[in-house]
């Protein structure tokens, strides 16, 4: 049983879900795209720990995002997609996430090429979504994920939340909608200059359809 | 080899001169600093018809003066300063100045500068210098226009000090800087500190009489609270609050303060924080000297914190829209027990011999440095700790409330039972039946308040709960339901043939999937409605949240067989509030008509929203084919508890109401609308289209 994606053999799947049902339902919507799936079982430990033992022996992932509040692992699934992505290594976020979840998935954004509603998974979307993160590998990206470097215009910064929560535009993508991510997606050496009307420029995916998809990066401030 | 120099272009001058310059309050508030750097006491400032370009400006000061070496070598040098922040003044002074490019931009206000100085040392000679800045603008380099200082001697009498007079202004100063500069002149040297020693700068205008007598007025015995805090030398912070009577009420230890930051030490200059508080309504002042109006303008004029290093104010901290440790932001936030720049008064005195908080070179304040931030942690941690102290006493003095109302309640009705008694006996029969009926009147109203505060308490309970469920169904159970579903319809594909699929398994397996979503879609709305930004007041677009509601409630509606008519005015009406008002009228609308249309047969179930503008105000109508309000008269669906339904909490329509009289608007009812049911009629006051 493998699958070919854009030209790489996917034979082995992991699922990390802390849900034994859940992690059972997505095994066998793995198995109807001909991917051996491998469940994971908790408790799983630090990022580190759970990349070193288990990141080798496989060819793709599926992870749930909330896996910290069961006590399932001590990371959540955006961060470990973005770690996975920097290996190259295909892994999709699959959850039922709400508004609530958004800034922190979009810490991590930019290094998740696929985040797919729970109630959307089949396996053609695990088909077409595994060959969506190896194309963005070989730099083929979708029109919605390409990087474009592009202004920020920062309107204010909420120190009241935890961690603060920028407000800001991206007015090549749509001036009159204000998006939010954490401060601690700014670099530390300029987050002191994040304050409103300061202007930076990031990548941004500017094909972006709707602020969940969007992401930004590679932060500058030219003072 | 060629020897060479640097040169500097006289363009440097106008660039320097001109693009430091952020206001003529400020570029003379410069010059009035040299006035304190050289020790004077007194400095007067004139204004000679600068009300149209071409007046003059006069500050002068009885101070340390300047003999030949301090002009050439000093004075005349930009960009350097001679003034070391580590050696104080002759007065114990810490200087101001640091690179004399202030002065620059306050110099070249006129077309000519002359200074006119006399040293401590040796008062009876005074030297003269005259810049024509005219010759600098012909000329191409800096070095090539000879100053000539000359010296002349005067009588024994005359003491230190000095002179300079800018003439032939370029531009007016206009009354608005004016009292800019009066306010600046007196928060310079801490008004807060009461030293008649201290420095005294004087304005001599009309504006700046008026605001002295204000300045002096010290209204600080009218402080609700009075909040002193320190840190000292290790970066370790106290603070303590004390009453308008001096005593003390609440009093913490750095750990206490700290504690957002989990105790770690505050890395600024030592600083100290006093705040004044006042509580500004007029029941606060009705026993007082002082009138609420006098200290309101007071209030308005000088309120905000000001900010001091090394015993002068540093612009544009405090000054009017500067507020620069968030005190509106998190009043708006938390309005109960916190001040805001309007209603309170302060300083923050920071003692930086070591220079650790710069100024930036334009003088429009510290550049945002550690050493800064770290001082506005301080400030605002402090502003922290007292707003949840207050809350604390608040808090207690409502559970007092609460225990002894019902006490004081008694006492009062027996003292007007007794009052019953002295009068005629003729008229106490009217008087104990007219108080009879007004206190069982009153009765009723606390039984029906009692009821609504424990229906508010379930219900806060019950949406506390729905949250939590809300969050784990939606991850677990609904996720495993949806994936599965997913799955057996692929293999139920795969193993039959499609024309068995489709006759005998795709419905059922389609009508699992709508409903999950529909159910999924009950957890969402409920979790979003929690979102902590919808709270937030702010620019609110109607149309944006009637589309976000319907997106969200259309699996649950489709399940219910319930069409939704949108017919929405062309543009973007908006208006400030927040999201969550407007969610919550259109969600208690929503849900009322989805159940009233539970007794309608499901191919007649309509919902129309539909919004239209009338002049500055936009009319939002919510109307369903439903069975109309029956069996209770329109005026009383607005109460608390009232409903017709078996389980319904009547608590619905009241929100609606509540948000939108909060909004500003009003609310009415049709009780037989155009579609046959209810119709509601919200009218709301918009900002724009």
């Amino acid at each position: 049983m493998s699958l070919n994606v854009a030209g790489q053999e996917i034979s082995k799947l992991k699922i990390v879900e802390d849900d034994e049902n859940t992690r059972d339902s997505l095994a066998e919507t793995v198995e109807d795209v001909d991917i051996i799936p491998d469940k994971v079982e908790g408790p799983l430990g630090s990022l580190d720990s759970f990349l070193r033992s288990q990141a080798n022996n496989t060819d793709a992932f599926i992870f749930d995002h909330q896996l910290k509040q069961s006590g399932f692992a001590e990371f959540n699934g955006a961060q470990a997609v973005a770690e996975l992505y920097k290996r190259k290594c295909p892994s999709m976020l699959c959850t039922a996430w709400t508004n609530a979840d958004i800034d922190s998935i979009r810490l991590y954004r930019r290094y998740i090429p696929s985040l797919i509603h729970s109630d959307e998974i089949n396996p053609d979307i695990i088909a077409k979504e595994l060959e969506i993160c190896i194309n963005e590998f070989r730099e083929k990206y979708l029109p919605s994920r390409e990087p474009i470097k592009t202004l920020v215009r920062i309107e204010n910064v909420d120190n009241e939340q935890r961690p603060p929560i920028v407000n800001a535009v991206v007015p090549s993508w749509n001036s009159k909608e204000v998006i939010r991510f954490p401060l601690t997606l700014v670099p530390l050496d300029i987050r002191d200059n994040i304050k409103g009307g300061v202007r930076l420029w990031a990548q941004v995916n500017l094909g972006a359809n709707d602020h969940t998809e969007l992401f930004l990066d590679s932060f500058e401030f030219r003072g | 080899m060629a020897k060479a120099n640097l040169k500097f272009s006289t363009d440097i001058i106008i660039r320097l001169g001109e693009e430091l310059n952020p206001s003529p309050d400020q570029s003379i508030l410069e010059l009035v600093k040299n006035s304190y750097d050289a020790d004077a006491r007194n400095c007067i400032i004139e204004l000679i018809n600068t009300g149209a370009s071409g007046g003059t400006v006069k500050v002068c000061d009885d101070g340390d003066g300047m003999n030949l070496p301090h002009i050439k070598d000093g004075w005349l040098v930009l960009g350097r300063s001679r003034k070391n922040i580590k050696t104080r003044t002759r007065l114990g002074r810490i200087p101001a100045g640091s690179k004399g490019l202030g002065r620059l931009a306050a110099l070249r206000m006129g077309s000519k500068t002359l200074l006119s100085t006399r040293s401590r040392t040796l008062p009876q000679k005074q030297y003269q210098l005259n810049i024509d800045w005219s010759v600098f603008d012909k000329a191409d380099l800096v070095e090539e226009v000879d100053l000539l200082i000359e010296s002349s001697t005067c009588s024994k009498k005359n003491k230190s000090g000095t002179e300079i007079i800018l003439s032939k202004l370029k531009h007016r100063i206009t009354r608005s800087d004016v009292k800019k500069l009066a306010r600046s002149l007196l928060l310079l040297a801490d008004p807060f500190a009461d030293n008649p020693e201290g420095f005294q700068p004087i304005l001599q205008a009309p504006e700046f009489v008026d605001l002295e007598k204000l300045v002096k007025c010290r209204y600080y015995d009218d402080a609700e609270y009075h909040l002193v805090a320190e840190i000292n030398k290790k970066g370790e912070a106290t603070a303590f609050v004390k009453d308008w009577k001096g005593a003390e009420l609440f009093s913490a230890g750095h750990k206490e303060l700290s504690k957002k930051s989990k105790g770690s030490k505050y890395i600024c200059p030592s600083a100290k924080f006093d705040l004044w508080v006042f509580i500004l309504n007029s029941i606060a002042f009705s026993t007082r000297n002082t009138t609420l109006t006098e200290v309101r303008n007071w209030l308005q004029v000088f309120g905000g914190v000001h900010l001091y290093q090394n015993g002068l104010r540093v612009s544009p901290y405090g000054n009017s829209g500067n507020d620069w440790l968030d005190m509106n932001l998190r009043r708006v936030r938390s309005p109960e027990e916190r001040p805001s720049t309007n209603t309170s008064i302060g300083r923050v005195s920071v003692f930086d011999t070591s220079a650790l908080l710069t100024q930036k070179t334009d003088r429009s304040g510290f550049i945002e440095s550690d050493g800064f931030l770290e001082l506005r942690r301080f400030a605002t941690d402090m502003l922290d700790w007292m707003a949840l102290r207050r809350m604390e006493l608040a808090e207690k003095r409502r559970a007092k409330a609460r225990e002894t109302a019902p006490k004081r309640s008694t006492k009062s009705k027996t003292t007007v039972q007794e009052a019953i008694k002295n009068i005629p006996k003729s008229a106490q029969g009217t008087v104990q039946a007219a108080f009879n009926k007004y206190h069982n009147a009153k009765e009723k109203e606390v039984t029906n308040l009692r009821k609504e505060v424990q229906l508010y308490r379930t219900l806060s309970t019950a949406g506390i709960t729905a949250a939590t469920f809300a969050h784990e169904s939606g991850g677990n159970p609904i996720k495993a339901i949806a994936v599965s579903i997913g799955t057996i319809g692929t293999r139920c594909k795969r193993l039959l043939s499609k024309k068995r699929y489709d006759g005998e398994l795709a419905k059922p397996v389609e009508r699992i999937k709508e409903s999950t979503k529909a159910l999924k879609v009950l957890g969402t709305a409920t979790l979003e409605l929690l979102d902590y930004e919808k709270r937030r007041t702010g620019r609110v677009e109607v149309h944006k949240i009637v589309h976000a509601i319907t997106k969200t409630f259309a699996p649950f509606l489709k399940v219910r067989n319930v069409k939704i008519i949108k017919e929405l005015v062309s543009g973007n009406p908006y208006l400030r509030g927040s999201d969550a008002a407007i969610e919550s009228i259109l969600t208690n609308l929503l849900n009322n008509s989805i159940v009233w249309l539970e007794d309608v047969p499901k191919k007649k179930r309509v919902v129309v929203i539909r919004t239209s503008i009338e002049g500055d105000v936009l009319i939002l109508n919510v109307l369903d084919s439903g069975p109309g309000i029956n069996d209770i008269s329109s005026k009383d669906i607005w109460l608390p508890g009232q409903t017709t339904r078996p389980n319904g909490t009547g608590l619905g329509l009241t929100i609606i109401k509540d948000a939108v009289v909060d909004l500003g608007g009003n609310v009415k009812t049709v009780e037989q609308g155009e579609l046959g049911g209810a119709e509601f009629i919200v009218e709301l006051p918009i900002l724009g289209v």
